[in-house]
């Protein structure tokens, strides 16, 4: 329960002859995670043809990013060994034309930005009777702009009639569009200093039409038409390519990621050689497997190769991988451990403590039915949207978890939506939050008290089994310390007992805290925060107080009353939905944050060091394939 | 009408509280900063940041913990 999986490092040597099968039956096999063996022999090599294998998974894969993912991927397709996969790929049509549609569209997409600029600027200039081809030819110098008709009108108009300067201009009220020509004479530059001045400072910028479309004799009016046309006819063939593409993706995204997910696998294969060692007739394979599988591995790899196999477990100083595996219901909290930092495979696993603690915690400070419910609504919802190998997948499966405890919470508390209920399916009220402060303060402090004794103990294994004995007792007296500080506060605060017990316990405290000091050596510090991490705990307290609060006030002021008439009443509805949402954001925020956070400062400080390797074995998972069939 | 005694504890329990906040406030301003620009750089440590960003949180709630006993001692609650 608290240790990760028993690992055992093994050495396979097998016929050279039997490489294929032997790689495919370890893939199949799936428990098994590759180290590259220290002896002195060749390296042996990726098999030849894993080059080719990837060009084509690269091809396969940019098709499936071409094409619109449907909604459903669907189907179950033969596995195709490698040789067969080359070869219908080499013929599949499918992919060749997805590309083609592709760099089709992207030219589209091009000419379309080209052809939308030199539509703006010849629609611009449509009121005026100007050829825009000749901007081509002219010895003068042209140059056309587009600006704020507001700004730069006055300037316009005062150009008319200048020596030297051909204008020509169309405004729709909010633009204006002008092409000047100047014969560069003093006159003609002295009159436009002030118009190019609001040029430089941005008052309209310059508009360079593509010498293609200058071509033709045309004035803008009807070039403004022709283009409009062949904008139409581009609309028209890109939404027809992206049409086939759908119809593509509709008969044939299924069979790519099928083709996809088979070349991944028989890639993984061509490549595991890598990792192997060779002689000349034999070929040696190194790696971790979980002790309970050796017998299945041995008898697996014995059937394949007819018996022509050696498996011997090899002694090694490396840190094995660490395996977590829980039930599928708890998974979420393995990937939030391997997230946060993997136990190692030679320390005590504390993953069953940090869900049963996470999970009483978040309902502790959540306690409210109402908020419960609403969240494992929300909760269940982003599970059904999101990637299940993703992290928000996996923070709703563990919020969603939560929701119980903090629903269970709410029924004892009396808490929905901050109001108290009458409870006629429950003996009991439910315990007041604001009249048993004291209580529920006590509570947060003795469960702190006894995640830290179990995390001291675990700390305490840790060191054992590591050599550091005298650290390994200073655990056992800070637990000392923790349990008699405790009765001691509570005989010599509260009353709890006679003074004479409380001298023994309040002197045997202080033994216990300072030899926990001396016996920790470079760990004895951690004796200052057994207080310090003890009072934390008075959070649980704290948030599920302030929650119940908020709550509380929510529904003494905003409780919807139709006494004030409809207006009020409807303003009301509105103030305590978005208050009493606010409220439970804020609540299952502080939940998830604070008790992930006790578990990960206070709890695991006390023995946990973490930076585990996680066991990558060499597997696969088919979603869209079916398994090999044996050939005998 | 509420006794001199129990105003002066109520006033306490409040600067217990205030004392708290501001610890709280200063250190996560640093703390939130830093994180931030470590955020830029890489997204995927929202979670350790989150979790550096709470650890001050500790301050005030040693802060409401000793404004409840002062509560409780001077009968307000």
């Amino acid at each position: 329960m608290f240790e990760t999986e028993p690992m055992q490092k093994l050495r396979i040597i097998f016929l050279a002859e039997d490489k294929p099968r032997v790689i495919k039956a370890l893939h199949k096999f799936g428990y098994l995670d590759f180290r590259k063996s220290k002896l002195s022999l060749v390296d042996d090599s990726p098999l030849a043809y894993a080059t080719q294998l990837y060009e084509l998974l690269v091809r396969v894969e940019g098709a499936l990013a071409i094409l619109p993912k449907p909604k459903k991927i669907e189907g179950r397709f033969e596995h195709l060994p490698a040789e067969k996969l080359v070869k219908v790929l080499g013929k599949e049509k499918v992919v060749q034309e997805i590309y083609d549609i592709a760099n089709r569209l992207s030219m589209l997409e091009e000419s379309k930005q080209e052809l939308e600029e030199a539509l703006y600027i010849a629609s611009g200039f449509s009121c005026t009777s100007i050829n825009l081809s000749r901007l081509r030819s002219t010895k003068a110098s042209i140059a056309c702009y587009a600006g704020e008709a507001k700004k730069l009108e006055p300037l316009l108009a005062s150009l008319h009639g200048t020596r030297g300067v051909a204008l020509q201009e169309c405004s729709n009220g909010k633009e204006v569009f002008f092409a000047i020509a100047s014969d560069k004479s003093e006159e003609a530059e002295k009159a436009l200093s002030s118009l190019y001045s609001a040029i430089r400072q941005g008052a309209a910028k310059e508009l360079n039409l593509d010498n293609k479309y200058l071509q033709e004799d045309m004035q803008a009016r009807q070039l403004a038409r022709k283009l409009k046309q062949a904008l139409e006819e581009n609309e028209e063939e890109r939404s027809m390519l992206k049409a086939k593409l759908e119809k593509i993706a509709k008969g044939h995204y299924a069979k790519l990621a099928a083709y996809a997910e088979m070349l991944h696998i028989e890639l993984d294969r061509a490549n595991a050689s890598s990792n192997f060692k060779k002689t000349e007739k034999t070929s040696i394979i190194e790696g971790w497997v979980p002790k309970k599988k050796l017998d299945k591995l041995e008898e697996m790899l014995k059937k394949e190769t007819k018996g022509k196999i050696a498996m011997e477990p090899i002694a090694s100083d490396e840190l094995a991988p660490t395996l977590l595996n829980r039930p599928k219901l708890l998974k979420p909290f393995d990937f939030a451990m391997v997230f946060f930092s993997p136990p190692r495979s030679d320390e005590i696993d504390p993953t069953w403590v940090f869900i049963f603690a996470f999970l009483i915690f978040y309902g502790f400070m959540v306690s409210d039915v109402g908020y419960g419910i609403l969240s494992l609504i929300l909760a269940t919802w982003v599970t059904k949207v999101t990637n299940p190998e993703g992290m928000t997948y996996n923070a709703a499966k563990v919020w969603q978890l939560g929701t119980i405890p903090a629903i269970l919470f709410g029924i004892l508390t009396n808490q929905y939506f901050g109001l108290q209920l009458d409870q006629y399916f429950l003996p009991f009220r439910g315990i007041d939050w604001v009249k048993n402060v004291t209580s529920f303060m006590l509570a947060s402090i003795l469960l702190g008290i006894a995640e830290l004794i179990i995390g001291l103990s675990f700390g305490f294994v840790n060191k054992y089994r590591h050599g550091e004995k005298l650290k390994a007792y200073s655990k056992l007296t800070s637990i000392g310390a923790i349990v008699l500080g405790a009765l001691f506060t509570y005989g010599a605060f509260f009353g709890g007992f006679e003074k004479g017990i409380n001298m023994l316990t309040g002197i045997s405290t202080l033994v216990l805290f300072v030899a926990t000091i001396v016996l920790g050596g470079s760990e004895g510090s951690e004796a200052m925060s057994l207080l310090t991490h003890t009072l934390s705990y008075t959070r649980l307290m704290g948030f599920g107080l302030t929650s119940v609060m908020i709550a509380y006030l929510i529904d003494l002021a905003f409780t919807p009353t139709l006494a004030h008439g409809i207006l009020v009443f409807v303003l009301l509805v509105i103030a305590f939905l978005v208050l009493h949402t606010l409220n439970m954001i804020v609540s299952i925020f502080e939940g998830i944050v604070q008790g992930v956070r006790l578990n990960i400062v206070e709890f695991f400080t006390k023995f946990y060091t973490g930076g585990g390797i996680v066991f990558k074995p060499f597997a696969y998972k088919r979603m869209l394939t079916k398994e090999e069939k044996v050939v005998k | 009408m509420i006794g001199l005694e129990s105003a002066i504890a109520a006033i306490g329990a409040g600067l217990a509280i205030l004392g708290g906040a501001i610890g709280t406030g200063l250190a996560q301003e640093g703390i939130g900063s830093a994180g931030m620009g470590l955020l830029a750089e890489k997204p995927e440590s929202t979670g350790q940041v989150l979790l550096f960003l709470v650890i001050p949180e500790t301050l005030v709630i040693f802060g409401f913990v000793i404004a409840i006993l002062i509560m409780l001692a001077a009968g307000l609650i």
